[in-house]
């Protein structure tokens, strides 16, 4: 004699099931970081579409002149203009910053993966290369990076990615150790899951999701660091319009010509802006979906 | 007819002559501030905690007692908002209180015990630093002469080695003992109420029992008036001469403990109270009886599970389990008691085959396991494990059909088929397709652990072992789960259990045969009627004299 | 006790071979790859070496042989103290090193100092001002100091407080009134990770339980902020403050750059400059070095500041420290 079992009683006494909720609300800041980051898209695409005039060309007799309706962020000592030459150059900054965010991903996730699911000897030598790593601050691993390749802007992209393998590394390695010392892995191995789909199926999606989460806020560091180097002339170099490259060059100015250096400046300060605030944004998407 | 008449049906309140209760609290409504609205949490919530007793004030999670408790303490969070309502202490209005005034009254006139006693102590101060302070707090005073008071009122809560321990740190004390600072925390201001919030949810039963008997022996030393809040039904019945019933933040009954446990008014405090292992230990005897009967006609007499000699130790140093025999009978449900470093949990997993041993045998369904098992099961369709807590066993990110349909994928099925199979199962466990499609973070615990139970099972195994299936769950879900359990059993009597549980009264309600360990051997084992009614060792002895006896539920 | 002191003298070892490998990493990187630097560095078109010094430099660190004897002997010259010299100005890099030196410790240590009451400031009122829009706007500083790159803030600074008011010099060297500007733009420029750990701290120790239990005492709000929650909280970012130095050193590079400092970054970033990889190496060494010692020292020093802590755990396990057994279910 079965009974068929009748689906429990409508949770009365049960903490009741979240509520799926649509996308987060949006705020004002919320709308002003995509507009920003819309900008910049379009900036690195197809910056003719925002700035007409050739980036490298002077306007004979108009230098150092400030804004106006003509030259919206003025011109520089070689009387370019200022907002061409920042559109221009934002294929520049924003395109090292990708590479470096790319490389350190890829040597991050791939050592962290390494050292996290293998352990023993392989997990102890990857610590200690990370530890190596960690103990020479970021801005001067890069510099060391460019004493050995050279000048210029994609050596400095690559310097910097290498610099924040570490970090990537550290981070997917304890996420790696935390899932795998998960009772759900456990779980999927009780039931007889082999070892490369507990790996694919299990491990793998839930110990990358934060790490990669961690790409905006990363990649507004890069931009942060790249312009760095730039600007101490390791970088890009002139007449490239990098944007930290652009501050150096109005620094001579910085009495004179004052937005020659402000206007980059801002620039570089609003877009790592938009991209922390990205990061804030993934978070919540993140934490409401789950 | 008087409020307090019309409060209070079972006709156990206060007369006249006697003071003026310790707490009154009278159509109290409380509501949280959340993103720009208030969702009230409490309403209409008016009770009584009579001087010089003990008063339970009990529900279920969700029915509001934190929220009250807070208020009543004046502890409320910031976002709280006081929405009706008022509360008097010793008959004095506390309602409007500024936090000022609050500091008049808390650890003067009102003391508070929380739970959690490791959080609940600033893990940089010593033990005795803490209890000084709280009684400075009150009394001022040379840090000299409260750190003399503090060493007295540690010794009222009985902790041996006083000078020492009142240098030490939180972390260097164990559970019971930091319940006790906490009580002599909460005593330090000479305090005539005490509120007790959970007081000994996280601790084991026998510790638990030790804390209630100091409660019980400060209350008559010191006459304190205590309210006691608990989601432990039976405990609030057996420690309380008063008793307040919430549900979704009403109050659904009060009275007296014995009077409302014996006949409850409302039938969610009838419901509630038949939920309760200790009240109804006999709930499931017809069914029991029932599928021993079943099994007389079944072939098969060998064990599904047999251990022998089993020992191990981490690290070869620490033992955890020595020498322990066991015996499973197909079809039974066999229990694992023990508290906390008995070995329970290790002994299951050995078994589950998830855990290596040193010595002995393990077998299920006569198949011998290795001393160090495959990290990849070889044979999951044998015996698979539930966990003790769903939301860290699950994947937290597929849905959760796709969670029941993973072990058939991994046995070789077609993907449209698992699914299929999956679906059916998670309707006969209870949860239908629109719940299924759910990842498990928006399930509730109890719907968690079906799904739970619903993988374990869709491989069609012999064996089931329930590692405290049911102890992060509210009483009422339990239950449920336990009925689940049992229409189980009934499909399929050979389906043989193994349930670890620290709860003895679940365990008499349900289990077949028992096993008793302490620190890793066995002190007691047989049938579940020998080892309850004629247990052989002290300690088992001790283990049930801790369960709260309640009076039992009539009918 | 002797297990005690083995494990000092175990970490000691390892952090120093951490700076060992960092030093050999180092070194390969600068001069074992190919586009070897000293061979750029005299092939320079815009700044070359003549013949004479040229074989001098080749002769001195034996670039004729293979990289690993090259290795061995740099190594043995280290060990006796000689880092050996410049490869643009032929000076000693010892030297060099230790004259910038000091100019660069003074400004890290008051960079230190204004990043530890930045953090501190904007850290508490974040978390504890009585008014939401202020706890707000606090939050929002170390996203703007960690958008705008150093070099933009010493800048910043330098026109407001320079050229616009005047206060400070930009040019001459005014004694220790010169080293506001720069310790505040390296200050400002290391505090927010400083900052952001501070929030995260004091916010998860305001919502510990014990701040319930010590209201339920009667402590006023005060007392529990002052005593108890910050000292809960600000352990992690005071262990952050101790590995800044690092930081400090290498942000020196811009900083000197920006506000025409002599010092250890200026001989960086002109070594940097001219590939030069001795200098860039030794300073290396340096930096490395302070780190691993910071490091080890803040390691053993932290079972006394929190006392949960034995000697021999490392101080990251603190916070996923299980409960007490007797707590645990489930053995």
């Amino acid at each position: 004699m079965t009974t068929t079992l009748a689906p429990p009683a409508p949770a009365a006494s049960e903490p009741a099931a979240r509520r799926r909720s649509a996308l987060p609300a949006l705020g004002p800041g919320d709308v002003a970081a995509a507009l920003v980051i819309l900008l910049l898209v379009i900036a690195v695409i197809a910056p003719s579409l925002l700035a007409r005039a050739d980036p490298l060309s002077a306007i004979g007799g108009e230098a150092l002149s400030g804004p106006s309706t003509a030259h919206w962020l003025g011109t520089d000592y070689l009387g370019r203009d200022v907002y061409t030459r920042i559109v221009h150059g934002t294929r520049t900054s924003l395109g090292a910053s990708a590479v470096a965010v790319a490389v350190g991903l890829a040597g991050g996730l791939a050592l962290g993966i390494l050292s996290g699911y293998l352990g023993g000897w392989v997990d102890a030598a990857v610590s200690r290369l990370i530890d190596i790593l960690l103990s020479v601050p970021g801005l001067l691993l890069s510099m060391v990076i460019i004493v050995a390749l050279g000048f210029g802007a994609v050596n400095a992209a690559i310097a910097v990615g290498i610099s924040s393998i570490a970090s990537f590394a550290r981070v997917t390695r304890s996420e790696v150790l935390t899932v795998r010392a998960s009772s759900y892995v456990e779980a999927a191995q009780h039931q007889g899951s082999p070892r490369w789909r507990t790996l694919l199926r299990h491990i793998l999606p839930n110990a990358v999701g934060p790490v990669v989460s961690l790409i905006p806020l990363q990649f507004g560091g890069s931009i942060v660091w790249i312009s760095s180097l730039s600007f101490l002339g390791f970088g890009a170099v002139p007449p490239h319009p990098e944007w930290g490259l652009l501050v150096a060059e109005g620094r001579q100015y910085l009495l004179s010509a004052p937005w020659l250096l402000l206007a980059p400046g801002a620039v570089i300060v609003i877009t790592v802006l938009s991209a922390s605030h990205l990061q804030g944004v993934v978070g919540r998407v993140r934490r409401t979906s789950a | 007819m008087s409020i307090v008449d019309a409060l209070d049906p079972h006709g156990t309140g206060p007369s006249p002559d006697l003071p003026a209760p310790a707490i009154a609290v009278e159509d109290l409504g409380i509501g949280y501030a959340h993103r720009g609205r208030i969702v009230p949490t409490v309403a209409e919530v008016s009770f009584t905690v009579p001087a010089g007793a003990t008063t339970a004030l009990v529900g279920e999670s969700g029915s509001g007692k934190t929220t009250i408790a807070s208020a009543i303490s004046g502890l409320l969070a910031d976002n709280a908002r006081w929405l009706t309502g008022g509360v008097s202490l010793l008959g004095t209005d506390v309602s409007g209180l500024s936090e000022r005034g609050w500091r008049h009254v808390r650890g003067r006139v009102l003391g508070y015990v929380p739970q959690d006693p490791l959080g609940s102590l600033d893990p940089l101060q010593t033990v005795g630093g803490h209890v000084a302070d709280s009684v400075r707090q009150v009394h001022g005073g040379t840090e000299r002469e409260a750190l003399g008071r503090a060493r007295e009122l540690l010794r009222t809560v009985h902790i041996a080695d006083v000078d020492r321990k009142l240098r030490a740190h939180p972390h260097e004390l164990s559970g019971g003992q930091l319940q006790r600072v906490l009580i002599a925390g909460a005593l330090a201001g000479d305090p005539s109420v005490l509120i007790a919030d959970e007081p000994t949810s996280a601790l084991d039963v026998t510790v638990q029992k030790r804390v209630l008997d100091l409660l019980e022996e400060l209350r008559e030393e010191l006459e304190l008036s205590v309210l006691l809040i608990t989601h432990d039904l039976s405990l609030a019945a057996e420690r309380s001469e008063h008793v307040v019933v919430l549900k979704e933040g009403g109050v659904v009954e009060q009275g007296g403990s014995a009077a409302v446990v014996a006949s409850p008014n409302s039938p969610y405090t009838h419901r509630l109270f038949r939920d309760v292992p200790a009240l109804t230990p006999h709930r499931y005897s017809a069914a029991r009886a029932d599928l021993a009967g079943r099994r007389e006609e079944g072939p098969d007499p060998s064990p599904a599970v047999s251990v022998s000699g089993l020992t191990k130790s981490f690290d070869g140093r620490t033992p955890v389990l020595e020498d322990v025999d066991l015996e499973v009978r197909r079809g039974e449900i066999h229990a694992l008691v023990g508290e906390s470093g008995s070995g329970k949990t290790t002994l299951a997993r050995i078994v589950a085959g998830l855990t290596p041993f040193d010595g002995g045998s393990v077998a299920v369904g006569g198949r011998p396991r290795p001393q160090s098992p495959a990290v990849v099961n070889p044979d999951p369709a044998a015996l698979q494990l539930v966990y003790q807590n769903p939301l860290a066993a699950l994947d937290p990110r597929p849905p959760s059909l796709d969670l029941v349909a993973e072990p058939l994928r991994i046995s070789g099925v077609a993907r449209v088929p698992a699914r299929r199979r999956a679906a059916a199962l998670l309707e006969r466990v209870g949860i239908g397709p629109d719940t299924a499609a759910r990842r498990i973070g928006r399930l509730s615990g109890g719907q968690r652990q079906r799904v739970a139970i619903a993988r374990a099972l869709v491989l069609d195994p012999s064996v089931l072992v329930l590692d405290e299936p049911t102890s992060a769950l509210d009483v009422t879900v339990q239950a449920r789960i336990v009925d689940l359990l049992f229409d189980l059993r009934a499909e399929d009597p050979d389906l043989t259990m193994v349930f670890i549980s620290h709860d003895l009264s679940l365990v008499r309600q349900i289990a077949d045969s028992a096993t008793v360990l302490q620190h890793g051997g066995v002190v007691d084992q047989g049938r579940i009627e020998d080892v309850f009614e004629r247990p052989t060792s002290a300690y088992t002895r001790t283990l049930i004299d801790a369960i709260p006896s309640p009076p039992l539920l009539a009918g | 006790m002797p297990s005690r002191l083995r494990y000092v003298a175990t970490r000691v070892l390892q952090a120093a071979g951490v700076v060992a490998a960092t030093y050999l990493l180092t070194y390969l990187v600068l001069f074992a790859l190919p586009g070897d630097p000293v061979a750029n560095r005299l092939d320079n078109p815009q700044n070359p070496v003549p013949p004479s010094q040229a074989r001098m430099i080749i002769e001195y660190y034996h670039l004729d042989q293979p990289v690993l004897t090259q290795l061995l002997i740099t190594v043995g010259r280290l060990l006796r103290g000689d880092l050996g010299y410049s490869l643009g100005t032929g000076r000693s890099v010892g030297d060099l090193v230790v004259q910038g030196l000091g100019s660069t410790l003074l400004l890290a240590l008051a960079a230190l100092v204004v990043a530890a009451v930045i953090a501190a400031t904007v850290g508490v009122l974040a978390v504890f001002a009585p008014w939401e829009p202020v706890r707000r706007l606090a939050r929002l500083v170390p996203a703007l100091s960690l958008a705008t790159p150093s070099f933009l803030i010493g800048l910043f600074l330098l026109q407001i407080f320079s050229y616009q008011l005047g206060w400070v010099s930009s040019l001459e060297t005014e004694g220790p009134v010169s080293i506001i500007l720069p310790a505040l733009t390296l200050g400002i420029a290391v505090s927010p990770s400083i900052t952001q750990v501070l929030i995260q701290g004091l916010t998860e120790a305001s919502g510990r339980p014990f701040v319930r239990v010590l209201r339920s005492r009667g402590l006023t709000q005060g007392r529990i902020l002052g005593r108890h929650v910050l000292r809960n909280g600000s352990i992690p970012a005071l262990t952050l403050l101790a590995l800044t130095v690092a930081d400090l050193i290498a942000g020196s590079v811009i900083v000197e750059s920006v506000f025409n400092r002599a010092g250890l970054g200026y001989v960086t970033e002109q070594a940097v400059r001219s590939q030069d990889g001795p200098i860039v190496l030794a300073v290396v060494l340096l930096v490395s070095s302070l780190y691993s010692l910071v490091n080890l020292v803040t390691d053993l020093m932290y079972p006394v500041i929190d006392p949960r802590i034995s000697l021999t755990e490392s101080r990251l396990g603190s916070s996923r420290r299980p409960d007490r057994p007797a707590l645990a279910e489930g053995t």
